[in-house]
């Protein structure tokens, strides 16, 4: 028996083994892009990883906590002072909207259009975000626990703020409207064009998608959730149009806006679990296309 | 003949180390929430470079494994990666373990620029798609702890043995 053997070695490795974790590898990359077999894998991760998460919240926390706990007097009254004015105009803002919607109710039963139901929300606390700066993802403290389901609009006070695509029992993770992946049907709240907005990959940007050089669409304009697709209720703010440019040669305009939502540092999100919405599936259940989503709700 | 050889990493320190470097790897820095110390990395670099073993490929594709995990990434994205390095580090092992851990930087900054552009094409899945500004300052400042990691892992006992030519 050789008395120099060892089991660290300085050689190359072997290219067989190089080739089969490589392959490997790219397997279970593919099964990731092309089929939904690892989403159990990754809700059970989402769980045991999430903790984690916590765990490198403990400085920002303790620095939120020191905040708190040696704020002065002056500071706290000032606060006070502030929210206080920031609550009166909310209020004046309420009874005004409580009688646009009285009217618009009543408008709505005119045209026999469906009614708007509320919707209920559900606040949930920001506790981390994935490593990878290509991706823009964000891991929320609830889960399936609290009837989460995958597609589930979020937004903050601002606006939009991206769905759930993957929900553990106790944690969720969200992928943002700014991310490359994403992209959610809007509604330019002036004229009313109708486009798709994508994520660029750039937390203040975001690209309005085929929009015709004929189109009514100017730097300044507000753009809401158009509703179509059944994904996000109609109306929420997304973004601001800051710049529209015309191609040579091409007949649709370059447009981009900036999302209302702060992207990237909001602590607080809104969960909307919308009723129009629950009760179309419960009526058509049947419908193709929405199966999977019922699935997911269950 | 007499040369210093290291003692392979325990795998329960292995596994404690990885559990430190997730840690680093999703610890946000303040101020600058997108960047982040690819700690992770590192850490099988280090083992590469100057504590190989036998089955480094297996600990790459395993380490990778859980990045992705940690991560949220798609499963194989960061595993491919470090398969590659533990595959091809062999090859230059010998002439880098020649200079400082501060001259090797040049080459750990290309190494590391290699796994984000491999990111960035796998979650795009198109060859044509750079790295963010992000992904490059986060290479750039992972980079600076490589002599740090080299001389406190460095700092563990080695071994000497002593072969007998006949």
């Amino acid at each position: 028996m050789p008395t120099d053997r060892h089991i660290f070695r300085e050689g190359p490795a072997p290219l067989r083994g190089a080739v089969l974790f490589g392959f490997l590898a790219v397997c279970l990359l593919g099964v990731n892009y092309f089929t939904d077999w690892l989403d159990p894998v990754r809700s059970k991760a989402l769980d045991l990883v999430a903790p984690l998460y916590h765990v490198t919240n403990i400085p920002a926390r303790l620095r939120e906590w020191s905040d708190n706990s040696f704020t002065s007097r002056d500071d706290i009254l000032l606060e006070n002072q502030t929210l206080r004015d920031q609550n009166l105009i909310l209020q004046a803002r309420v009874s005004t909207m409580t009688t646009v919607v009285a009217e618009n109710t009543r408008l709505r039963q005119l045209l026999n259009v469906a009614e708007l139901l509320e919707a209920r929300v559900l606040i949930a606390e920001l506790i981390g975000t994935p490593p990878d700066s290509e991706t823009h993802r964000l891991i929320l403290d609830k889960g399936q626990d609290q009837e989460l389901y995958v597609g589930q609009p979020v937004l903050d006070a601002q606006g939009l703020v991206g769905q759930v695509v993957s929900v553990g029992d106790e944690y969720s993770e969200v992928l943002l409207i700014s991310d490359r992946d994403h992209a959610v049907p809007v509604q330019n709240l002036r004229s009313g064009v109708r486009s798709i907005a994508e994520g660029t990959g750039d937390f203040n940007r975001i690209r309005l998608r085929d929009i015709p050089v004929t189109m009514d669409i100017v730097v300044g304009d507000n753009i809401v959730t158009s509703g179509l697709g059944e994904r996000f209720p109609k109306g929420y703010p997304v973004g601001k149009v800051t710049s529209v440019r015309v191609l040579e040669g091409s007949p649709f305009l370059e447009v981009e806006i900036r999302p209302d939502s702060n992207l990237q540092t909001t602590g607080h999100m809104l969960l909307l679990f919308s009723g129009w919405e629950s009760r179309v599936l419960s009526q058509w259940p049947a419908v193709e296309g929405t199966s999977s989503r019922i699935d997911a709700r269950q | 003949m007499v040369f210093s050889e290291r003692k392979p990493v325990p795998m329960p320190i292995y596994l404690i180390l990885v559990l430190v470097a997730c840690v680093v790897y999703v610890t946000p820095i303040p101020g600058a929430p997108n960047i982040r110390i690819d700690a992770v990395a590192l850490l099988v670099l280090y083992i590469n470079f100057y504590r190989p073993v036998a089955w480094s490929l297996t600990l790459g594709f395993c380490t990778g494994l859980l990045q992705d995990l940690v991560a949220f990434a798609p499963l194989g994205q960061h595993a491919l990666g470090l398969v590659l390095i533990c595959f091809f580090i062999p090859w230059i092992r010998d002439s880098l373990r020649m200079l400082s851990p501060a001259k090797q930087l040049p080459l750990i900054i290309g190494i590391l620029m290699f796994l984000k552009f491999l990111s960035s094409w796998v979650t795009a899945l198109n060859l044509g798609i750079l790295p963010s500004l992000d992904a490059v300052w986060a290479v750039l400042l992972t980079s600076i702890f490589w002599p740090v990691i080299v001389t406190r892992l460095e700092s563990v006992p080695k071994i000497r043995r002593t072969l007998i030519q006949p």
